[in-house]
């Protein structure tokens, strides 16, 4: 059997139909993962699923879970050395739903150590590589959720959302990733890094899937404050209103522009109202705003790991701050940096200047962005404003993969839903097409990407 | 130096071995540019609020929610809860 193309509902479909069972639809994925994990490195953690029957909606599938989301009796290492033998000993709510649904777990993917990085570099386990061209990095930071779709090595995956981690690897390896609302999916389990901008999102090969998984874990969860119920139905067919950000574009390198005014051509002429403004007036300290935010919330978050109550013991002979300082040596660099930076934006005298200052400049952006997607379906940019670089460069030069984020870190700042798909292609990569809307429209969302696609057609192989 | 990774590293109790400071210091500097950003800037006041549970509208901020008085009490107990290490 070979299911390569194949779109996760149709899957279901066939199996409904009889024509194909689990079993053998779980074996394809996992004697796939098992041939090219070794070049790829997109599990950290790979399991035989079994074979009980299990009833639900996913019919006893078996899928990819990021590996810093918490799975019952299943080591959930965070690509770091840290947790390098860690397991939960429970399950993250969205992996609940999943297996209330007749979900199982395939394993869990790679990624870049605690979600820092916008490359899928940084990680304990080595870098994963892009299905498109081994010698190119996959994006990051749910580089394995992304390339264990891309490659066949899974029907879908969950990834999660701090800056662009689950949209900007969708973007890299051409598939669709899936940033929901801030809330729409709770995140108990999910392992912190940056809480005010995180969410669990989803990867998958067409957005029809991405939405019959969303639909599927997302909703208010009592053991997530932040959690709340979005709008789950979808409207009638409707014309949607696009609106796009010309400074944005202009950001992207030129192959990129190219593709991206392409598929706006396309729409338009299909009947997409589309109207171009000049601007985002604070475009300049949107990765700004988002980095001392994130370096400060990773400080707070990441203090647990002390060798008392998270992480390796150690064996020291000097005093608390010797074991802690011990203890804390298991970090890899991208995660030090990010602490480093964190702790002096929270310490004494520099607190108003960058953290208090970055908390009034997100609620700018965010007045901002209301005001001038008033009137719109949605706002639509390129996703990554260059294509995958070759492994290694940005070790080189991280401001160039920083930088990189600029297109994706204002959906985070604002709550907003987000969604990367291909809508063009250069040599072996695709160019990824981002569309966000305002918070609690998901629904909308996903519908407006669900058009463009038909009209895009971009990877149409007649399967899916 | 602002951004010394001995200075810093000792702030957040990490040790950084001898192959990583080149590496740990790029970065911290690459970050470093884009939080002297924040400098040049002036905006209000008030921060940003979180959306309240349970809801998803778009103006998002309760009706009986004060942001005055929250600043006020924040004001008053910043010392003890948002300053850090005094050692910088």
């Amino acid at each position: 059997m070979n299911l390569e193309g194949y779109s996760l509902l149709s899957i279901l479909k066939e199996i409904e139909r009889g024509s194909i069972n689990v079993e053998d639809v779980n074996d394809f994925y996992y004697k796939k993962s098992l041939q090219l994990n070794d070049k790829i490195n997109a599990y950290i953690t790979l399991l035989k699923p079994d074979d009980k029957k299990i009833n639900g909606n996913l019919k006893g599938i078996a899928l990819a879970i990021k590996d810093n989301i918490s799975t019952k009796g299943i080591k959930t290492t965070c690509a770091s050395k840290m947790l390098e033998s860690y397991v939960p000993p429970y399950d993250a709510t969205a992996v609940s739903k999943l297996k209330e649904q007749g979900g199982r777990i395939l394993g869990k993917t790679n990624m870049d150590e605690f979600a820092m990085g916008s490359s899928g570099e940084n990680s304990a386990f080595g870098p994963t590589r892009n299905p498109l061209n081994n010698d190119y990095v996959t994006g990051g930071s749910s580089s394995g959720s992304a390339a264990a779709v891309a490659a066949n090595m899974a029907p879908i995956s969950l990834g999660s959302d701090t800056g662009g981690s689950v949209r900007a690897p969708a973007s890299f390896t051409g598939i669709v990733g899936f940033k929901p609302s801030y809330g729409a999916v709770s995140r108990y389990g999910l392992i912190a890094y940056a809480n005010s901008l995180e969410v669990i999102g989803i990867l998958g090969k067409y957005t029809k899937d991405v939405k019959f998984l969303f639909k599927l874990i997302a909703g208010r969860d009592p053991l997530d404050s932040t959690s709340l119920n979005v709008e789950l139905n979808e409207k009638e067919q409707f014309k949607p209103k696009i609106l796009v950000i010309k400074s944005f574009v202009e950001l992207s390198k030129d192959e990129v522009k190219k593709e991206f005014y392409r598929s706006i051509s396309k729409i338009d002429e299909e009947g997409f109202d589309v109207k171009f403004i000049n601007s985002f007036s604070l475009t300049e300290y949107l990765l700004s705003a988002y980095y001392t935010i994130a370096c400060a919330e990773a400080s707070t978050n990441l203090s647990r790991y002390d060798g008392i109550r998270y992480g390796p013991k150690v064996e020291s002979t000097g005093n608390w701050r010797d074991y802690i300082t011990k203890a804390r040596s298991f970090f890899g660099p991208e995660v030090k940096a990010r602490i480093m930076m964190g702790t002096f934006i929270l310490s004494a005298g520099y607190y108003e200047t960058y953290y208090l200052r970055a908390l009034q400049l997100r609620k700018l952006i965010r007045q901002e962005f209301e005001k001038i997607i008033k009137g719109y379906d949605a706002l639509y940019i390129p996703t990554m404003p260059v294509l995958p670089w070759r492994i290694g460069e940005a070790i080189e030069d991280p401001k160039m993969a920083y930088a990189s984020d600029v297109l994706t870190v204002l959906p985070n700042l604002t709550g907003s839903p987000a969604l990367s798909l291909p809508v063009g292609r250069v040599r072996e990569f695709f160019v990824g097409g981002q569309l966000i809307g305002l918070r609690g429209d998901d629904i909308k969302v996903l519908k407006i990407a669900e058009m463009m696609e038909e009209i895009l057609k971009v990877k149409d192989d007649g399967r899916n | 130096m602002k951004y010394s990774i001995n200075k810093l590293s000792r702030l957040s109790m990490l040790k950084i071995r001898k192959d990583e400071e080149k590496m740990i210091s790029k970065k911290v500097l690459a970050i470093g540019e884009l939080l002297e950003k924040l400098d040049s800037i002036e905006p209000p006041k008030e921060a940003f609020v979180l959306a309240p549970e349970g809801t998803h509208e778009r103006n998002d901020i309760p009706s009986n929610f004060n942001s005055d008085e929250i600043i006020k009490i924040f004001n008053s107990v910043k010392d003890r809860y948002a300053k850090g290490p005094k050692t910088l």
